[in-house]
């Protein structure tokens, strides 16, 4: 397989988009990330597309890509993989390029959730998300499929409620300095706990909203990378892991081995280990998922999850930064979008241009993990400093 | 509730099992499937002649939550538990019953219980829930 890199990432802020739609987001995430390609991209130099999208806002996803971009010729591949979306559409694009098949492909991602009320929109998910005669009637919505895993770590883990919110606190201050971030406000620990219930042991600010937005990348083969830039960022490693989709088929509920099954391959593939990391961006779509994502990532031993949010080791400035971007939790979570917008995030960190840099960051790692539960994806990130290749 | 006509299919073909309480056990093996369910083996044929097995009915909850977010058609909150059934190796994600919601903990004990759990286009939806051995104070 041939090297590949990215040479181009973009995306438009995450929130409330009500005057824009998703022909709208795509061709602004897409312009700022063709201006960020060092020397230059034209329309016509990308050759195929792979397209995330949780939902189908405004119609047939491929084709509102090409159409919105005015690139009828385009091939373009739908991908939808709960919120591992958004990585699993950098994996097949990653193929799509190392295989020989193109040299240039665009990956984006997008989603718009808030053009209908939240609570019908939720709902009209789960209906996709779950088994219709076992789980859905119970009212088994996504929430409380992550709280189920969450109770049972807390009982068995020594984390506690307070670390939860320390991950809430921790990435509300990281997406301060975030323009795309969605929510660009401080909180106390105080607050966090005793924001109301949405389902326990989530409060409020344990909870990443929903949100619109787009994000895109352009993905160039070794061969051809001269032509783009000479500041690439290189893909490393990907990996797609699956796990139960039932919640009472998954023998220990306070791990996710679907994330294992993703970074054991990403990581093999990049030759790397998790200490190797220096910068990450976490599904936090819970706070309890943040901490469990650092064991299974490989970044704190089983049950010490919760010793790198106390010794602010995931803070930036600290020796593993996580989320500097806000995460989902400040950030926004539009699905599609989420994973392509944590490697627009790791291509800023790894070429030093991040809102909020983290120091010398060379190797960078994005994580998510849906379905819920049941599917993960992971992408392996390295800066192209002192020349690698 | 309207959005539940296209589960109807569904809900009669889990029918058997989920109100009778009980599993798929094919002869070659005695694991126990819950739901019931069709099986692939390693040299890629299919088996489908599972026979029905009767659950315990009785458990000790390994995790629970309570949902206070509001779910539409749904009065909200509720707790709902992934119970282990005694003695067979097998887990169910059921709802509770007879108790205050966020009242029943990890490790507490319970029997199933047959409900109906929801009305779906007008059809009742029977299966069973948990209910605490005792209800907490």
């Amino acid at each position: 397989m041939r090297k590949v890199a990215i040479v181009g990432a973009g995306m438009t802020a995450f929130g409330e988009h009500f005057a824009l739609g998703i022909k709208d987001l795509l061709p602004m995430a897409f312009a700022e990330c063709a201006a960020s390609v060092d020397k230059g991209l034209v329309k016509a130099d990308v050759q195929g597309a792979w397209f995330g999208a949780m939902g189908t806002a405004d119609g047939f996803p491929s084709g509102i890509l090409a159409d919105s971009l005015g690139l009828p010729n385009l091939p373009v591949t739908r991908v939808e993989n709960s919120c591992a979306t958004g990585n699993d559409a950098v994996r097949n694009a990653l193929f799509g390029v190392a295989s020989g098949a193109f040299d240039v492909a665009l990956v984006m991602g997008a989603d718009k959730l808030r053009d209908t009320t939240s609570k019908d929109m939720l709902w009209k998910w789960e209906a996709m998300a779950r088994d219709m005669a076992w789980d859905y009637p119970l009212g088994l919505v996504s929430p409380a499929g992550f709280a189920l895993h969450v109770r049972r770590y807390l009982h068995e883990s020594p984390a506690t409620r307070e670390h939860m919110a320390m991950v809430a606190v921790k990435n509300h201050r990281h997406g301060v300095n975030n323009p795309k971030a969605r929510l660009r406000f401080e909180i106390t620990l105080e607050q966090a706990l005793e924001a109301p219930t949405i389902v326990t042991p989530f409060g409020l600010y344990d909870c990443a909203p929903q949100s619109d937005g787009a994000a895109a990348l352009v993905l160039a083969a070794e061969d051809v990378v001269d032509r783009f830039s000479d500041r690439p960022v290189w893909i490393r490693g990907v990996g797609l892991g699956l796990d139960s989709v039932m919640h009472q088929h998954k023998p220990d509920m306070t791990t996710f081995p679907a994330t294992t099954r993703a970074a054991k391959q990403a990581f093999a593939m990049a030759g790397m280990t998790p200490a190797d990391v220096d910068v990450a961006e976490v599904h936090d779509f819970f706070t309890g998922i943040e901490l469990i994502s650092y064991e299974d990532l490989g970044f704190a031993e089983r049950f010490g999850g919760y010793k790198l949010v106390e010794a602010e080791v995931t803070s930036v400035g600290g020796a593993l930064p996580v989320n500097p971007s806000g995460g989902l939790k400040a950030k926004g979570h539009p699905p599609g979008a989420t994973g392509v917008a944590q490697c627009v995030e790791l291509f800023t960190q790894l070429r030093g241009e991040a809102a909020s840099q983290v120091d010398g960051a060379r190797v960078a790692l994005a994580h998510n993990i849906g379905g819920p539960t049941a599917v993960s994806a992971v992408t392996i990130l390295e800066g192209s400093a002192n020349g690698a290749r | 509730m309207q959005r539940h006509q296209d589960a109807l299919a569904a809900y009669e073909r889990a029918f058997e099992a989920k109100t009778r309480w009980e599993a798929g056990r094919f002869a070659s093996s005695e694991d126990l499937d819950f739901p019931p369910r069709y099986r692939v083996a390693e040299d890629g044929t299919l088996a489908t002649n599972y026979e029905l097995i009767p659950l315990p009915r009785t458990g000790t909850v390994y995790t629970e939550t309570t949902v206070h977010m509001p779910v539409p058609g749904l009065r909200t909150p509720y707790s709902l538990v992934i119970v282990e059934l005694d003695g067979v190796g097998v887990r169910a994600l059921v709802k509770v019953t007879g108790a205050e919601p966020g009242t029943v903990e990890i490790g507490d004990r319970g029997r199933l219980a047959l409900r109906r759990v929801a009305l779906r286009s007008g059809v009742p939806d029977y299966g069973y829930m948990f209910e605490p051995e005792r209800v907490a104070a």
